[in-house]
């Protein structure tokens, strides 16, 4: 049928049709010149599209079927009773209803409503309906003799420990369903064995879209505003991109947003950050629990990235995870008191809008005290996070020490011992001209002269030889051994620890002649060697984008790569495997389109990607020889 | 012994298919695999006509249409449909990649920043990315006969995110066979009647990672050997049919149909290893192994229709309205239970209209589930270019997730209006 339908068409008529064709050629172009004009002019694509969204307004106005949102609402509402007492179990229904919900524009629309109203209970009654749990996951943790189920576990009592502390003194719907969430998650650590352990990613991974489903309905919503997008916002401004600091001021700042209220530091949407990052945490290292256990080859470690994909995680879940990993630790390390402090010393409602907008080159941030505790709070959290990531390439990329060791340490005090040098120059100077600098070119043009960048190179060099022959030469294994202290020599450098980097967070400015300067640093390494942690991957992203240029960072990343496959019996975290191993080789443009990055920081992003999903293995784990 | 041998035997090959690994079969319930051929403009009506469809495509729709004097061809037509467009013209960073794209100067990086927007508009649950039909089809008389192909893009998504979507290409070749036949043929009154057969093979793939796809796409790498071999296949067949009767009224300016539509709709299937092993191709040295089929039924749903068209003669003009009360049973049964509202009729309503503005363009719009579709078709004498753009409902209630569509068609053929 179809030859004889061909044979027809070309033969009766071919010469009508010749002239058609052309007609219909030509209706083809003018479709064709429609749609390109549309897409031409930004102007026109955008009321087309206008227009476009309008259509698909149902002209009846039916609304959808609002059943299934009532009913999630409902099991939140239904759990508490008349007096306020929370019945939480039967709030953690509303987990099992998000599914259907959340394809749906219009019920996600009306259940962020919903849950935004009191749930008609205190801070103090919803703590208290996670007694029992918490009394049974502290038994368990008892039990526990697995590492990683103990750290999950730790975690999850750590968040239902501070409930109280970390919701509103009238609670909202989402924030009674995400302490049901919590709670759930306890029940299923508790009740964890061989058997129960085959189903846990399933449920970590229930726990986490229903987790984000509600932070991100309610009004807690730090944590769905914890993307890469958000973070990394100020990426591809101007003022960011050509000085690393001001960068790295930038996400700090971006990541202060989330902690304010009305201008000001809050320390409720503090102690809510922490507690969602603590949730969230958890839920991901419960999706990875089942298969990190025995993963010891190569093969485990596919096994492991492609379970990664069937659970459809992604580089947005590797940020959030760091992120609420390295804010945990921070908090555990530094402390509520003197964070806050910092904070509430940063930020005001006059200077709110100033941080908040650094971002916009055209808004100059000109509030010199502002900048000095700015900088005082970066270079704290990068004093911190840095020697982490110093310690962390030596535990994990063995290949990689003389780097570590020689340059990129290095690298950071030679940085700063300059600014110190340049500083005390200039202070030199104003002894004997009080007005001086009158500008910045006078400033340049002193630090330039020969005899004066003469005495700051020497100085410099004798400072780092000093360092290095005396307190800098840290002596750590860059092989990670067990740990075989004991809880109170832990507990002593904890606190010695602590002390120290309270003291530096309280110091003046860039004050790094300070003798406890370079005990800080021991101490941060210590942190990181005791806690299990890779702090930061904005430090990171700022150690990257100052230290290892993008040619650097290559070689970097096979290593990584290498190093990643070759840790026998290393803790795999599961998200990052996946994403170092797409970072690797052909994946970097997918990889970054997919977290959405300017092009013009693409390296810096690409390294932060990379170097953030290499931190999360080797660290804090036993590394069999 | 000899008994005893071929007992032995038997035993032997039951327990080696007992033991022999199969292939999983794959189904997924939030995917309706009835075949439908792309109909544009049933589609820019508000996907209504039943009873004044549009040419051949009666054969799927309204089969009492099947019927008249003559020859008409449509040999061949071929429509293309992309969905979810909305998303991309609002987006100001798709438009100007896809600027880029037209005059050819956009990075990989930005192509695949593209098809990484393209797959992230395709959300959560089920939609489709797009659609391509080839079709010949013609009638003699009373008898149609009809080849369409189709191939469409499905996604299927159970998270949030992109790494969690998954595509599932379908493949349907379809062999359609009617017959329509006039009963009654006044200048008052007739009545027609007719019914179409159709053998449907249809294939679709265990759902693709969006990730490998990129992947895939941005290494370069030849896609097809993946499909062929790599990617488990379902195949099968059906027979499904549709019958219908028209009452037309005053010189069928006024007439009624009521269809059943997809009748025996089950297809019989078998899960494959690959498309290769489908095929009965010699596999390569480094595909898989092939594991033993499983058969399983799929079944699509049948529906009941009625439509109303008032299409009088006036001039060039020749305005059509349709209107038509679509899966009626469905809404039948849904009478006096707890679910059933009063507006459900409305959902169940779809009615369009069409006028003339020349001899050879016609415009149309319609409403279809209460989400508005517009459309123009282009006539020539030997030819048509039908162009719609509407909403549809993908969800699994209204408001759920409204889905755009695009359609582009080009017919060449005999089959003149």
């Amino acid at each position: 049928m179809v030859i004889m339908s061909t044979l027809i068409t070309l033969h009766g008529a071919r010469a009508p049709q010749e002239e058609n064709v052309k007609k219909i050629l030509l209706g083809i172009f003018v479709v064709a010149m429609i749609i390109g004009l549309t897409a031409c002019s930004q102007d026109l694509s955008s009321r087309m599209g206008t227009n476009m969204q309008k259509m698909g307004n149902n002209i009846y106005g039916i609304k959808a079927n609002m059943a299934d949102v009532n009913k999630a609402s409902g099991a939140v509402s239904n759990s508490v009773d008349s007096e306020g007492n929370v019945n939480i179990s039967k709030a953690a229904d509303i987990m099992k209803m998000l599914d259907g919900i959340k394809q749906s524009k219009q019920k996600t629309d009306a259940l962020r409503e919903s849950l935004q109203a009191s749930a008609g209970t205190t801070d103090v009654q919803l703590a208290a309906s996670v007694t029992e749990t918490k009394a049974a996951l502290a038994a368990k943790i008892a039990t526990l003799e697995d590492g990683n189920q103990k750290t999950v576990a730790n975690v999850i009592q750590s968040a239902l420990e501070s409930v109280e502390s970390s919701v509103s003194p009238d609670p909202t719907k989402a924030e009674v369903a995400t302490v049901a969430i919590l709670n759930e998650m306890a029940k299923i650590i508790t009740d964890l064995d061989d058997d129960s352990i085959e189903n846990i990613a399933d449920q970590g991974q229930e726990a986490l879209d229903a987790l984000l489903i509600v932070s991100g309905l309610g009004s807690m919503d730090l944590l769905d505003k914890l993307t890469l997008q958000n973070i990394l916002g100020s990426v591809g401004s101007k003022a960011a991109g050509d000085d690393n600091e001001q960068f790295f001021q930038h996400i700090v700042t971006n990541l202060v947003k989330f902690v304010c209220t009305d201008g000001k530091f809050s320390q409720l949407r503090y102690n809510s950050f922490i507690f969602q990052a603590k949730i969230l945490r958890a839920a991901y290292e419960m999706i990875s629990l089942k298969y990190i256990r025995n993963a010891t080859s190569v093969d485990d470690y596919d096994a492991i990235l492609k379970n990664s994909f069937s659970h459809g995680l992604d580089i947005e879940d590797l940020a959030k995870y760091i992120i609420s990993w390295n804010f945990i630790e921070l908090d555990n390390i530094i402390g509520y008191d003197v964070i806050g402090e910092t904070l509430t010393a940063m930020i005001s409602p006059a200077n709110y809008d100033k941080l908040t907008n650094l971002s916009d080159p055209e808004k100059s941030f000109d509030d010199e005290a502002m900048q000095a505790s700015l900088k005082q709070f970066s270079n704290a959290a990068l004093l911190a996070f840095g020697l982490n990531l110093d310690a962390l390439s030596n535990f994990s990329f063995p290949s990689a020490k003389e780097y570590s060791d020689d340059e990129l340490l290095e690298d950071i005090l030679r940085d700063e011992l300059n600014k110190i040098y340049k500083a005390e120059a200039i202070a030199e100077k104003q002894k004997e001209d009080p007005e001086f600098p009158r500008n910045d070119e006078e400033r340049d043009e002193y630090l330039e002269d020969d005899e004066v960048s003469l005495q700051i190179i020497i100085a410099v060099s004798e400072a780092m030889s000093q360092e290095k022959n005396g307190k800098y030469a840290i002596p750590f294994n860059p092989t990670y051994e067990t740990d075989t202290r004991t809880e109170e020599e832990i507990a002593a450098i904890r606190a010695e620890r602590e002390t120290l980097l309270r003291g530096y967070l309280k110091a003046e400015p860039f004050n790094y002649t300070d003798e406890s300067l370079p005990e800080a640093m021991q101490a941060a390494l210590e942190a990181a060697r005791e806690n299990d942690m890779m702090f930061m991957a904005l430090a990171i992203t700022f150690q990257v984008s100052e230290i290892l240029d993008p040619e650097k960072g290559k070689d970097k990343i096979a290593e990584l790569g290498d190093a990643i496959k070759a840790l026998p019996g290393d803790f795999m975290r599961f998200v990052g495997t996946a994403v170092v191993i797409l970072a690797d080789a052909e994946w970097d443009e997918t990889l970054l389109s997919l977290a959405k990055v300017p092009a013009s920081e693409e390296h810096k992003v690409s390294y932060l990607l990379k170097a953030s999903s290499g931190s999360l293995f080797g660290f804090g784990e036993e590394v069999e020889e | 012994m000899k008994k005893l041998t071929i007992a032995l035997l038997l035993i032997l090959t039951a327990c080696a298919f007992a033991f022999a690994e199969n292939e999983p079969v794959v189904t997924y319930d939030d995917i309706d695999f009835t075949f439908s051929p792309t109909m544009t403009w049933y589609d820019s009506m508000g996907q209504s006509g039943l009873a004044k469809p549009e040419r051949l495509d009666s054969f799927f729709t309204n089969p009492a249409s099947i019927q008249g004097k003559g020859f008409r061809l449509d040999s061949p037509s071929f429509s293309f449909t992309f969905y979810n467009l909305e998303k991309l013209v609002s987006d100001p960073e798709a438009v100007d990649i896809f600027n880029k794209l037209i005059k050819g100067e956009a990075s990989d990086q930005e192509k695949t920043k593209y098809m990484v927007k393209i797959l992230d508009n395709l959300g959560s649950g089920h939609n489709l990315a797009a659609k391509v039909d080839l079709g010949f089809s013609a009638r003699i008389g009373s008898v149609g006969f009809g080849t369409n192909v189709q191939i469409k893009l499905h996604s299927l998504n159970s998270g949030t995110n992109i790494t969690s979507q998954t595509l599932i290409p379908e493949i349907n070749i379809t062999q359609t066979i009617g017959f329509g036949f006039r009963f009654i043929n006044t200048d008052t009154l007739s009545l027609s009647a007719g019914a179409s057969l159709h053998g449907v093979l249809k294939a679709y793939y265990k759902g693709i990672g969006a990730s490998k796809i990129l992947s895939l796409l941005s290494s370069g790498e030849d896609i097809t050997t993946p499909l062929m071999w790599d990617t488990p296949v379902m195949g099968g067949w059906a027979l499904p049919f549709d019958l219908g009767v028209t009452l037309g009224l005053f010189d069928d300016t006024f007439t009624i149909a009521a269809t059943a539509n997809n009748i025996n709709g089950i297809y019989h299937m078998k899960s494959y290893t690959g498309t290769g092993y489908m095929l009965n191709r010699e596999a390569p040295e480094s595909a898989p192994e092939r594991k033993d089929s499983v058969a399983f039924d799929l079944r699509t749903p049948w529906s009941l229709n009625f439509g109303v068209a008032f299409a009088p003669k006036v001039g060039f003009f020749k305005p059509v309205v349709t209107l038509d009360f679509i899966d009626m049973f469905d809404l039948f049964k849904s009478f006096g239970s707890e679910t059933f509202r009063a507006s459900d009729l409305l959902l169940h309503m779809n009615f369009g209209a069409e006028i003339g503005l020349t001899d050879f363009v016609q415009l149309r719009t319609g409403v279809n589930r209460g989400f508005l579709s517009i459309g123009t078709g282009i006539w020539l004498k030997f030819a048509q270019l039908d162009v719609s753009y509407g909403w549809q409902e993908f969800g699994a209630e209204l408001g759920d997730k409204p889905v755009d569509a695009l359609t582009v068609r080009f017919i060449l053929g005999y089959d003149k209006k």
